[in-house]
């Protein structure tokens, strides 16, 4: 009966050995690491590194050089002085002080060093004169604009104060930089920033300006945006307040904003972000206003306001993203269309006298904003031929002018936070166009006026 | 009929029930004692195993993903802090990323928020409902994006640790037979089912995957997954399970990279709560609010 029994449960405990197919596993488990002990990990506040009290630097150091060839010296009408040379070490430095319940402080330090020396201008009041015998001067009380180059630049792009009440109203105080609008490139609503983003580096840290943002958080649906501009602002009638009110209705987010200042014309804005099929996203800015505040120069140099007419400004663009070769996101496809209803339609660069296109390039012309139809496209693909080799096609063009900058840029990161990055650019249209004339100033009478071929850059950067 | 085969055993030299010899037990001839224990040893061993077997009987694939979205839903809010170390020999090492992420199944929100390194800091991920936003600190950004962008580098995603909806997301994969593809197997001492099952929807990481899965949880152990050309593009390993309330959420978790390999990452929980989490919390502009 004992053998029996023994013989049974031999069987009983087999039999699921007898079915299954033993699989070596990993050595990742052993039999204990199935089920956590009750109460393993288990802790109060394992959030805390989100409230508590802190300083962080961060930031980035860059070293980049930069040759353009001219067009006059690729086909052999000069010699290699015609080509500009440069190179420039930059770094962003940036303090974050945090304190609890959301307060904190926040600063961004640029430092930028040339050994060739960097343009900058400079607006002086003349107080007062030297006594006659020396050269001609100009007399107390007038403004003069003094171009020098600069080895080392400092400047401080960004330094506010954050505060919030219950998580519900934020408030952020100083020198800052706002995300205004949906747009890739172009971001017709966004009057606020004083600096706008570069084709050659989009995500590149900019100046802020001073103002005070406030943002009402109701509900996941609905956020209300204000900003009182204060830049430059001496009396109230010169600040410029902001407003957007972002709605969240299903899977599209939009918003309605609009700006207004003492003594311009206000402007009103709608922006729109959302999934559309094929995994394709979709978003699009416009600005309206009636009457437009930039002014325009004609082509005999007179100023002219734009009043009295619809001025339209609109920018859209999809995106996408690709699996390719089994790896997610390894194809990126950014394009972006922009419309500037205000544009210029002449070709101001040809048909302007060496002194209005001075005055032009200094007061009326915007890079990416001066014809009326522009265009970009980008490709990014990622772990080209190699893990850590990133390759972007992008090109930017200006439709009404038929100007157009292409650009291959490979970047290569062989160890985490350090990219070394080269660029070749080419400038493609004909002579004295937008995206082909390399306009120099030199003072405030001097122009000469050059028109690129090709340009490389290289730069190495570090994050920290 | 049991003398025919008696006669033809005896003559192959079996013994048999005619065989004369002396009494055994239950007064039969020790010859038929013999048969009946040889009978009964293997009606015994056959009834062994047939007991064995309704413990050895598997569910059904379906079943088995309906169990993984009821031991995977959590019914409270979660606060965790995670950390994940990425291993990249292409990129020179190690990289330890930290983060902590706020869940809530109950309206499916989820964030997430880097706090380490720095150059990674405030870089986040949100989504609530059907709509999901990736945070860059660098350009203040937000991006709609799709379920598959990694977390700082890393193979983790937010996919591997936002809810998981199996029974809308996957089905149980077919073999050339229609069956159903389930076996059981062992992971070291560890008895587990391995199933497979292939995506419902286009918009997943992975179209398909193989699972082993403890039998009597139905906890994920182990899985492969594959791309839709049937390509291996990694494995992944979860541990230390923690049970809440019936749920089970792992405490430590392994992604193999197959296309890159030696690329490693390890998502280990190293401090968790499921206390209310404030509904503020999932919002954009509180992460926002956290980055620089």
């Amino acid at each position: 009966m004992k053998r029996l029994f023994i013989l049974f449960a031999i069987a009983f405990l087999i039999a699921p050995a007898l079915l299954a197919e033993d699989n070596s596993g990993d050595d990742f488990f052993n039999e204990d690491s199935v089920e956590a002990p009750s109460g393993a990990k288990t802790t109060a506040a394992p959030d805390e590194a989100l409230d508590k009290e802190s300083i962080t630097l961060s930031g980035e150091i860059q070293a980049l050089g930069s040759y353009t060839l001219t067009r006059d010296f690729v086909f052999g009408y000069t010699d290699m002085d015609d080509n500009a040379l440069s190179y420039v070490l930059s770094g962003d430095f940036l303090l974050d002080a945090r304190l609890r319940k959301g307060f904190r402080a926040f600063l961004d330090l640029s430092v930028g060093y040339s050994s060739t020396g960097m343009p900058m201008t400079h607006n002086y009041n003349v107080l007062m004169v030297v006594p006659p015998g020396g050269p001609p001067l100009p007399t107390p009380g007038t403004l003069m604009l003094v171009s020098e180059d600069q080895s080392l630049a400092i400047g401080l792009k960004e330094l506010f104060i954050d505060f919030n009440i219950a998580n519900a109203v934020y408030f952020r105080l100083g020198k800052q930089v706002l995300r205004w609008g949906t747009g890739y490139l172009w971001n017709p609503t966004d009057l606020i920033n004083i600096e706008k983003k570069s084709f050659l580096d989009i995500n590149a840290l900019r100046q802020g300006n001073f103002g005070l943002r406030v943002d009402f958080a109701f509900a996941r649906a609905f956020h209300l945006y204000t900003y009182v501009q204060l830049e430059g602002a001496e009396d109230f009638s010169q600040m410029a307040v902001a407003g957007k009110a972002e709605f969240l209705i299903g899977q599209v987010e939009t918003s309605l904003s609009a700006w207004w200042k003492g003594g311009k014309i206000p402007v009103f804005g709608w922006d729109i972000s959302a999934p559309l099929f094929l995994s394709i996203d979709f978003h699009a800015e416009a600005a309206v206003s009636w009457g437009d505040n930039f002014d325009k120069m004609a082509t005999d140099g007179s100023i002219s306001h734009i009043r009295d007419q619809l001025v339209a400004r609109i920018s859209a663009g999809l995106s996408r993203s690709f699996t390719v070769g089994d790896i997610d996101n390894r194809v990126i496809l950014n394009t972006e269309f922009y419309y500037n209803s205000s544009g210029y339609e002449e070709n101001m660069f040809d048909v302007l006298s060496s002194a209005n296109l001075i005055t032009f390039l200094s007061g009326y012309y915007r890079p990416n904003d001066y014809g009326k139809y522009y265009g970009l496209l980008s490709v990014t693909i990622n772990k080209f031929l190699v893990s850590q080799l990133t390759f972007t096609l992008s090109g930017i063009g200006n439709f009404s002018d038929m100007s157009f900058v292409a650009v291959g840029d490979f970047a290569y990161a062989p160890v985490y936070n350090f990219t070394i990055d080269f660029k070749i650019i080419s400038y493609i249209g004909l002579n004295n166009r937008e995206y082909t004339i390399a306009p120099t100033v030199d003072g405030m009478s001097s122009l000469s006026l050059k028109n690129n071929m090709f340009g490389a850059t290289l730069s190495c950067s570090v994050k920290f | 009929m049991i003398k025919k085969i008696s006669h033809a055993a005896h003559k192959a030299g079996i013994r048999t029930f005619y065989e004369k010899d002396a009494p055994g037990e239950n007064g039969f001839p020790r010859p038929v004692r013999e048969v009946y224990m040889t009978f009964k040893t293997i009606a015994l061993l056959i009834f062994g195993l047939a007991a064995a077997l309704p413990l050895a009987a598997t569910p059904s694939v379906q079943e088995i993903i309906d169990k993984i979205d009821q031991s995977y839903q959590i019914k409270s809010d979660i606060t965790a802090q995670v950390k994940i170390t990425t291993r990249d020999p292409d990129l020179g090492g190690t990289k330890i990323i930290e983060a902590v992420y706020y869940r809530r199944d109950s309206d499916d929100a989820f964030l997430i928020v880097m706090i380490a390194p720095d150059t990674d800091k405030g870089n986040g991920y949100l989504r609530v409902g059907d709509n999901s936003w990736f945070y860059l600190s660098k350009s203040r950004a937000f991006q709609h994006i799709g379920r598959g962008e990694k977390i700082g580098g890393s193979n983790v995603t937010a996919e591997d640790v936002e809810t998981r909806k199996f029974k809308e997301l996957y089905k149980p994969a077919l073999d050339k037979n229609g069956k159903e593809i389930i076996s059981e197997q062992m992971i070291g001492k560890i008895p587990v089912y391995k199933i497979e099952i292939t995506a419902k929807v286009v918009d997943v990481k992975y179209p398909r995957r193989i699972m082993w899965l403890t039998r009597d949880k139905y906890l994920v152990l182990k899985e492969e997954y594959y791309s839709l050309s049937g390509t291996l593009l990694g494995t992944g390993y979860s541990k230390n399970y923690k049970e809440v309330d019936g749920r089970y959420i792992p405490l430590v978790s392994k992604f193999e990279d197959a296309i890159e390999k030696d690329n490693v990452s390890i998502m280990e929980i190293t401090g968790i709560s499921f206390a209310k989490v404030d509904d503020f919390k999932f919002d954009k502009r509180y992460l926002e609010s956290l980055s620089k």
